[in-house]
């Protein structure tokens, strides 16, 4: 017993260890994949704002819509605001935080 | 004879059983997993950064469009959504800081300008509508520029005899026109990378006319700054114009108190009868006239790319296809010189946010107003200097 089961309790051990850490490095990796993805598509978001942003930007009557950039900072919403220098971009704290 | 047991080391302990090997692949697939975590961290950080550096310019521009029409504070703070922005009044400058919550706070600064400088300095080209066959098809023609130099600025400007870049000349008309200049005539040296004008001086005036002789390469110039140059005669190009650094060039030319500008249809350099004058009246003063630019004064004469703006009160004459950088503003019309199709390409990607920007010369309009916004982290240091110029060796 001692023999022939201790070598396939190692077996089994050393199986069980290599399914737990390869499904662990497979959901570390979705889960960063996931996270690069985010952080991907809320660069490209803010590198879009940033163009808005910059003062060679032409805003003219049909200001572009902000919903793209809604949850981009937590807790502030973009908005147009008409000034003497024609809609400038600014900010408002969101709805939901107001209250607080 | 026994002696003590050796201790054998062997790398199959390494891989001796299969918990050991497992333990090995789990380590391995840690160690990867670990990687892509802390990529995606490091990711996550920066954009992070970034986020909070456009949540606060976001907020300091709005800040600054506050500032533009309720007046100027002493020292103010003004809360845009959630981010206070601290606004300071330093001299001429403001400076504003911006603290978004959970971020450090990010300087900037902007100059406060006296208004908005003429219209003219921000569109690709401003000219008549009968230029259109010598501009790419689809550019807008305005109608004539009629941009105004600001008569104490010029008064205060340095003049060209004193940059070592510009020289006076007294032979290089007879070069090019059998009778040569009547004015006087100031030479730009192409090997000279700095115009070797005080750090200050952003605006410069040429008493007479400007010659940029002809050559293949083209004339390299680092500018620390904005820089006018008021040509009060024509101004000759017969090379490329590069400018590097962060500085934008307008060449501006004006006719003289002794001269007027006229279309040199013939490209003699001297008006003939039949020559019509820019603005109308009769021809009088210096026979080569003043106020007028010819893009290639010589018959071989190429000037493919001038990375400057160009401000022409006369006529503007054209040898072959020439694409601008800058922004072209013509009072009057082009004269084609030579035979064959001539173009221009105005870019006008070194122009002016007019409404923000000043542009050294110019007389303003409107109210007095904040400038561009710039982060101070970024501020170009007038005592930069590049390590290595291109100059030539001796």
């Amino acid at each position: 017993m001692s023999g022939v089961g201790g070598v396939w309790l190692e077996r089994a051990g050393a199986g069980l260890l290599v399914v737990v850490s390869t499904v662990g490095t497979w959901w570390l990796s979705t889960q960063s994949a996931e996270v690069a993805q985010r952080t991907s598509q809320r660069e490209e978001r803010l590198e879009h704002l940033a163009t808005l942003v910059s003062p060679r930007a032409t805003v003219g009557q049909t200001a572009p819509p902000l919903d793209p950039f809604d949850d981009l900072f937590r807790g502030q919403r973009l908005c147009w605001a008409d000034s003497a220098r024609g809609r400038v971009l600014t900010l408002r704290a969101a709805a939901t935080e107001e209250g607080q | 004879m026994s002696g003590r047991p050796r201790l054998r080391l062997s790398w199959r302990l390494l891989v001796d059983s299969p918990l050991v090997v497992a333990t090995w692949v789990s380590l391995v697939l840690g160690l990867l997993a670990l990687v892509q975590v802390a990529r995606s961290l490091r990711d996550a950080d920066r954009v992070c950064h970034r986020a909070g550096q456009i949540l606060a310019h976001v907020a300091a521009e709005a800040a600054v469009a506050s500032v533009a029409e309720n007046g100027v504070p002493v020292d103010e703070e003004i809360l845009v959504g959630r981010v206070p922005v601290r606004v300071q009044v330093l001299d001429q400058t403001l400076q504003l800081v911006a603290s978004p919550p959970g971020d450090r706070a990010w300087r900037f600064f902007c100059r406060r300008l006296s208004g908005e400088a003429p219209a003219e300095l921000g569109r690709a080209f401003t000219g008549a509508a009968g230029l259109a066959p010598f501009l790419p098809p689809g550019t807008p023609c305005t109608g004539p520029a009629s941009v105004e130099l600001d008569p104490e600025a010029l008064a205060e400007a340095w003049s060209a005899s004193r940059a070592t870049a510009f020289s006076r000349d007294v032979g290089i008309g007879l070069l090019h026109f059998a009778a040569g200049t009547d004015l006087d005539d100031f030479v730009a040296d192409p090997n000279v990378p700095r115009l070797g004008l005080p750090r200050d001086a952003d605006l410069v005036v040429v008493p007479g006319h400007l010659w940029i002789q002809s050559g293949e390469a083209p004339w390299r110039l680092w500018l620390d700054h904005d820089l006018t140059v008021v040509v009060q005669g024509n101004l000759y190009v017969g090379r490329s114009i590069e400018v590097d650094g962060p500085g934008r060039l307008v060449l501006v030319t004006v006719p003289s108190p002794r001269a007027v500008a006229f279309a040199d249809a013939d490209g003699d350099g001297r008006w003939s009868p039949g020559e019509s004058v820019c603005g109308g009246g009769a021809f009088t003063g210096a026979i080569e006239g003043a106020g007028s630019v010819y893009l290639g004064p010589g018959r071989s004469d190429l000037v493919p790319s001038l990375g400057a703006s160009l401000v022409v009160a006369g006529e503007l004459h054209l040898r072959g296809t020439t694409r601008i950088e800058g922004v072209v503003a013509l009072a009057h019309g082009i004269t084609p010189l030579g035979a064959g199709q001539k173009r221009l390409v105005p870019i006008g990607s070194r122009g002016f946010v007019t409404a923000r920007e000043r542009v050294p010369g110019f007389r303003t309009s409107g109210a007095p107003r904040p400038g561009l916004l710039h982060p101070l982290d970024e501020v170009p240091c007038d005592d930069e200097e590049p390590l290595y110029l291109a100059r030539p060796g001796r």
